[in-house]
């Protein structure tokens, strides 16, 4: 088991390296002067050039590369913001509880809600409760979260006067974020769980846990859903992500000072470093959560389990199963 | 001697004949399958809507969707203007019917770049192991590290906006997954009994792939196109809000919304109507892409 | 007195049962009007091809048909003097595992591959016994003792057994409370030929000790004759020949079953050609008018394909046989 999770944490080096190199790539084509941007359009030619020699930008890929490398890693230096020269860094720490915040009451809800409710779908396949909920959670996938967020603050915040539409001033701030990004992920939570429990349902061992003369509740309780879990627990580290995404969006409808209004403020100024670093740091914590999903799934699926079982206990029971 | 081959010639000429009438068979048998299904069906039939529309659209209304008119700006919905104007007096309705071209558009090429990279990835990494498909699947699993909206925030950043470069930050972010469904399909099939039967009659490599292998993995390609087209929609409609992707004057659907969105307060007809066109087309697809499924994937049937 | 007469009397006993599976707007005639009876500690051999409706003859009994497809449309189950059709689905429950037990062909799939071996042999005692976790987990290393698995591995989840094994953890299962029948579908069909006869003889064994009736669903006449009392031929959902082992091995008198015989080949004695039966089986939603073997019956006359079809003809002392040229199949070979 032991040799699993160190497998298991080992692997997130070269991914997180990996992710580091391909977002810097990536921006490094990014048209647009960093040195000008930062001294503004009024700098003479000769500013700009002293600034780029300064700041290395004039050193071959591999270099900068290597520099972006040890700063983000050895020093967690994610630079300075163009246009406060805030270290990012810093501002991320600030602002991710925030995001996180939201996007971990999105896993909490669809656990909660999605699961259940698929589940009262599989089991009355075709009847009302189904048709009912494979209807909703149809809608609950097609509607852009951001535009729900939209019609929201037009009803409960114009309208209604009940619910704060900008920024954070009370804990009633969170309600209409939350609700918007958790939409989607609950909606295809229900129907993930709907699928898998219909698989399990027609499986050959409930037909002998049936033939057992077990309940029903029994069955779907603790037959069916034990092995519906595993793909569903898989599929959470996913959909953190996606809501790590969809966060984005939504903190700018609703002005949340978390890392996505951040991030997308950064998009329009050109704030290079801000946008690279803020990337940098989502994809790192939600790598973190997916090795975590990774390493719950072992202690949960027992066939994963036993492939980790000292070597010696698995020789002798394979010479004692091959006897028939 | 050639009587022989003349005989076993017309029985290959018979077998391929019944093997392509049994195709015919099995595809007419999902098509019929899914049109029993009438909320497929439904979906279908908007879908249908929606193309005549991007067709039609310069003929359906009398303003032009381009057309400016600051006399009439910030109407609300009335008879001249059933779904109102925007901030320079064009006629909201028009402006989203001819979006439709765009919105459409966007979400095929971007869905359909996105999986011919990943059939063609896919392909390479089931098809050769050892080194290729290592690469492959590490590439893949440093893309699908990053989440899929903040990889299509920063491709689209760094290409700018308009409709190129949206495609492509689409595109990236279906590939990865496609890559590894295509692989998987494809080593399930290069196992199977058939192949071995097929090299040992020495059919090419070329052959084996075109006739025996790609066939086999069309139905689930056409489930994972139509499964993620409907995220498209909101995807681009997502980077235009953010300012990347479509900007305005063009009238795609996620334009019109940032277009619309400092007036949400008095004027939300601008921020509704585009929303409620990206929402009815994304369910539409949704819809057919589930009826494909169930017609498709024989698992599924009850 | 009083035990004799329970001895004489059916323990289980089917009247006219009919099964359909409705799917697509197809109704599939899976069961047409089988009746037989079981007494206590007989073997009951079901035979016939994939298809036939055997499978679904045992699941019926036991009403574990997947229920939208399924629909029994009539037919009484008594057992032990209950008609099961009419009992309450908590009564029901109260006879699955407990009084009547039913072990699968595919022991690979059987097992719930998340929860121990013992943990789910456990469960079954503790459903029907009012008995503590502990109580009922001492029961279950009993019954994997029983089957010849070590108690030592009752902690030890499904995939870490071999087929043979997991065969005889789902026998474990369907004996843990002693029922009074036992209904084995195809139990060895999925193992390799070295342990079909290891399963087949604890099976076996283990029903002479229990003093269980046993219905034995096979496609393998060669099973057949090592353990059964009573042969019923299903064929296309009906029985269509039914009578003690010998007289329908000795006397075959069916065309059917005269084919299944046919094509086993013989160790002793020069076969030039196995005699398979002419055809395929007939295809369940539609089913020919009349004999439904008479598509593929070298003795099919007119009479064979009369609308009501063929009842059931005694031939004398029990055997009965579904064919008005029966004999004509023994002669004409």
């Amino acid at each position: 088991m032991g040799r699993y999770i160190v497998k298991r944490i080992l692997w997130l080096i070269p991914v997180v390296l990996g992710v580091a190199i391909l977002i810097f790539t990536i921006m490094y084509f990014v048209p647009g002067d960093p040195a000008q941007i930062i001294l503004g359009a009024s700098a003479t030619q000769k500013e700009i050039a002293t600034l780029r020699q300064t700041m290395g930008l004039n050193d071959p890929y591999i270099l900068q590369l290597g520099r972006f490398l040890k700063s983000t890693f050895l020093q967690l230096d994610f630079g300075s913001s163009y246009v406060n020269h805030v270290p990012v860094f810093q501002a991320l720490t600030e602002r991710f509880p925030r995001t996180a915040l939201i996007a971990i009451v999105c896993c909490i809800f669809q656990i909660v809600l999605g699961i259940p409710m698929g589940i009262q779908a599989a089991v009355h396949q075709n009847k009302w409760q189904d048709r009912t909920l494979v209807v909703l959670a149809m809608v609950g996938i097609s509607i852009p979260s951001f535009w729900l967020a939209q019609m929201m603050i037009l009803l409960f915040s114009f309208k209604l006067g009940w619910l704060p539409a900008f920024g954070i001033t009370s804990w009633k701030s969170y309600i209409m974020p939350c609700f918007c990004s958790m939409l989607m992920g609950v909606a295809n939570q229900t129907r993930f769980t709907r699928t898998y429990m219909l698989e399990q349902i027609r499986s050959d061992y409930v037909v002998t846990a049936r033939a057992k003369g077990l309940g029903e509740h029994t069955i779907i309780y603790k037959h069916a859903l034990s092995n519906t879990l595993i793909p569903l627990i898989t599929g959470i580290g996913g959909d953190f992500g996606a809501a790590l995404g969809g966060t984005v969006i939504i903190e700018n409808v609703f002005s949340i000072p978390g890392i996505g209004q951040y991030m997308v403020n950064a998009i329009g100024n050109r704030d290079y470093p801000v946008v690279r670093g803020s990337v940098v740091f989502l994809s790192i914590a939600f790598s973190i959560i997916m090795l975590l999903v990774d390493l719950g799934y072992a202690f949960i699926d027992p066939r994963i389990k036993a492939q980790y079982i000292a070597g010696s206990r698995k020789k002798a029971k394979k010479e004692a199963s091959t006897n028939g | 001697m050639a009587e022989p081959t003349a005989a076993a010639a017309l029985d290959k000429a018979e077998l391929k004949r019944s093997a392509r009438a049994a195709k015919r068979r099995a595809f007419r048998e999902g098509w019929h399958r899914m049109c029993r299904n009438k909320v497929a069906v439904t979906g279908l039939v908007v879908i249908v809507l929606l193309l005549l529309i991007a067709v039609f659209a310069p003929y359906l209304s009398k303003y032009k969707y381009d057309a400016i008119d600051p006399l009439h700006a910030h109407l609300l919905p009335c008879a001249d203007h059933p779904f109102g104007t925007d901030g320079l007096g064009r006629d909201l309705l028009s402006r989203v019917l001819y979006g439709t071209r765009y919105s459409l558009a966007i979400a095929f090429c971007s869905q359909l770049v996105g999986i011919v990279l990943g059939i063609f990835l896919g392909a390479l990494a089931g098809f050769f192991e050892g080194l290729v498909s290592d690469l492959i699947m590490r590439f893949c699993d440093i893309f699908q590290a990053i989440p899929a909206t903040l990889m299509a925030i920063l491709v689209s950043q760094t290409l700018g906006a308009g409709f190129l470069s949206t495609v492509l930050a689409l595109a990236v972010t279906t590939a990865p997954s496609t890559t590894r469904i295509v692989r998987a399909l494809i080593l399930q099939i290069r196992n199977q009994e058939f192949i071995e039967a097929g090299r040992a009659i020495n059919c090419s490599n070329g052959l084996l792939i075109c006739r025996h292998i790609l066939p086999n993995i069309i139905p689930q390609v056409i489930i994972s196109f139509t499964g993620g087209l409907s995220g498209k929609f909101i995807e681009s409609a997502g980077l235009s809000y953010l300012g990347l992707g479509i900007q305005p004057p063009t009238p795609e659907w996620g334009a019109l919304l940032t277009d619309g969105k400092a007036f949400l307060r008095y004027f939300p007809n601008l921020v509704i109507v585009p929303g409620v066109f990206i929402m009815v087309a994304a369910l539409a697809f949704n819809l057919v892409g589930d009826g494909l499924r169930d017609a498709l994937d024989p698992k599924m049937r009850d | 007195m009083e035990s004799e007469n329970r001895e004489a009397q059916n323990l289980l006993e089917v009247k006219n049962l009919f099964v359909e599976y409705t799917s697509n707007e197809e109704v599939v005639k899976a069961v047409n009007g089988v009746s037989f009876a079981l007494r206590r500690g007989e073997t009951l051999g079901l035979v016939g091809e994939t298809g036939a409706g055997k499978t679904t003859i045992a699941k019926a009994i036991l009403r574990i048909l997947p229920d939208p497809p399924a629909r029994v449309p009539g037919g009484e189950i008594f057992f032990d003097g209950a008609d099961l059709r009419r009992l309450s689905e908590k009564e029901m429950r109260a006879i699955r595992g407990r009084r009547i037990s039913m072990i699968f062909q595919d022991p690979m799939t059987a097992l719930n591959p998340v929860l121990t071996v013992g943990r789910q042999i456990a469960e079954a005692v503790k459903v029907h016994r009012r008995c503590s976790w502990a109580q009922a987990e001492a029961e279950g290393r009993k019954s994997l003792e029983l089957v010849g698995i070590p108690a030592e591995r009752f902690s030890e989840y499904p995939h870490q057994f071999s087929g043979g094994m997991k065969q005889r953890v789902v026998i474990a299962i369907a004996l843990a409370c002693s029922p009074d029948l036992l209904i084995a579908d195809e139990p060895t069909t999925a193992l390799d030929v070295t342990i079909q006869a290891q399963v087949l003889n604890l099976i076996y064994r283990l029903q002479q000790q229990n003093r269980m009736a046993m219905i034995l669903i096979t496609h393998d006449l060669g099973i057949v004759a090592e353990t059964c009392d009573k042969v019923a031929v299903v064929y296309a959902g009906e029985i269509v020949e039914y009578g003690t082992l010998r007289q329908i091995f000795k006397t075959p008198a069916h065309p059917y079953t005269v084919g299944l015989f046919g094509a086993i080949p013989s160790l002793t004695g020069d076969v030039g050609r196995l005699h398979n039966i002419d055809g395929m089986p007939c295809d369940p939603t539609h089913l020919p008018v009349g004999c439904k073997f008479a598509p593929r019956c070298r003795f099919a006359a007119d009479a064979c394909r009369q609308k009501d079809g063929v009842p059931l003809r005694d031939l004398g002392e029990g055997h009965l046989c579904a064919c008005c040229r029966a004999g004509a199949a023994k002669e004409g070979d």
